[in-house]
């Protein structure tokens, strides 16, 4: 029960996030709501684990951080360069 | 038992809070540079207490070692994006939101050369965006 709260929690928190992401003026708003994001869905993966007694999500919990910050480095790379291979 | 569950469940709550207050603070800040603050500030704490609270209703395993290691991973990455996110934005020259006061005229209106008459209510001045589209 206090997961399944938790949980409700986190995802109206990244609702909310989305709306910046969606109606954000620059191109960096949506970046840094889309980690903001992310975050949460670590976040997420690990009550889902913990929720339905497999707690081995946190397996994939941990690849999505990776992932994540990879991918914050390569959009702000993308957007200022125009190119990823320099 | 039950002093774990108490502990872990406040941990939870706090956490929870914590992400509820850095997503409306994600929303309702005027400028791109303010909304840097709840992003890299309350998320990362957030989550840490999050992650904590789930340690703590474990005990000692590989899963909770686990769970440490993706808190430690994120305590360190996620200020680290949005110092980057920052350093970007703070070189295609994006300029920071300053509030008007009465009798001081913002950047556009000395463009414009246009006056800040009396009658202009206080609410119509507040640069409520603040900031020029780069797009």
């Amino acid at each position: 029960m206090m997961f399944k709260l938790a949980a409700v929690a986190i995802i109206l928190a990244s609702v909310l996030v989305l709306y910046r992401a969606i109606a954000g003026p620059l191109v960096y708003d949506r970046i840094l709501a889309v980690n903001i994001v992310g975050t949460k869905t670590v976040i997420l993966l690990v009550l889902i684990g913990f929720i339905y007694e497999r707690p081995f999500f946190s397996d994939i919990a941990l690849i999505y951080a990776l992932i994540n910050f990879i991918a914050a480095l390569a959009f702000l790379k993308y957007s200022e360069n125009g190119r990823l291979d320099m | 038992m039950e002093v774990k569950i108490v502990i872990s469940g406040i941990l939870l709550a706090l956490g929870c809070f914590l992400m509820v207050v850095a997503a409306v603070g994600l929303v309702r800040f005027p400028d791109f540079y303010s909304r840097i603050h709840p992003a890299g500030k309350c998320d990362t704490l957030g989550q840490s207490f999050v992650l904590l609270g789930l340690v703590v209703h474990t005990g000692f395993s590989l899963v909770s070692v686990k769970l440490l290691i993706i808190m430690a991973f994120i305590y360190l990455a996620n200020p680290m994006a949005t110092h980057f996110i920052a350093k970007a934005a703070y070189r295609t020259s994006l300029e920071p939101w300053e509030k008007a006061r009465p009798g001081v005229l913002l950047e556009e209106q000395r463009e414009s050369g246009e006056e800040s008459g009396d009658d202009i209510p206080l609410a119509d001045k507040i640069n409520i965006r603040g900031i020029k589209d780069h797009a």
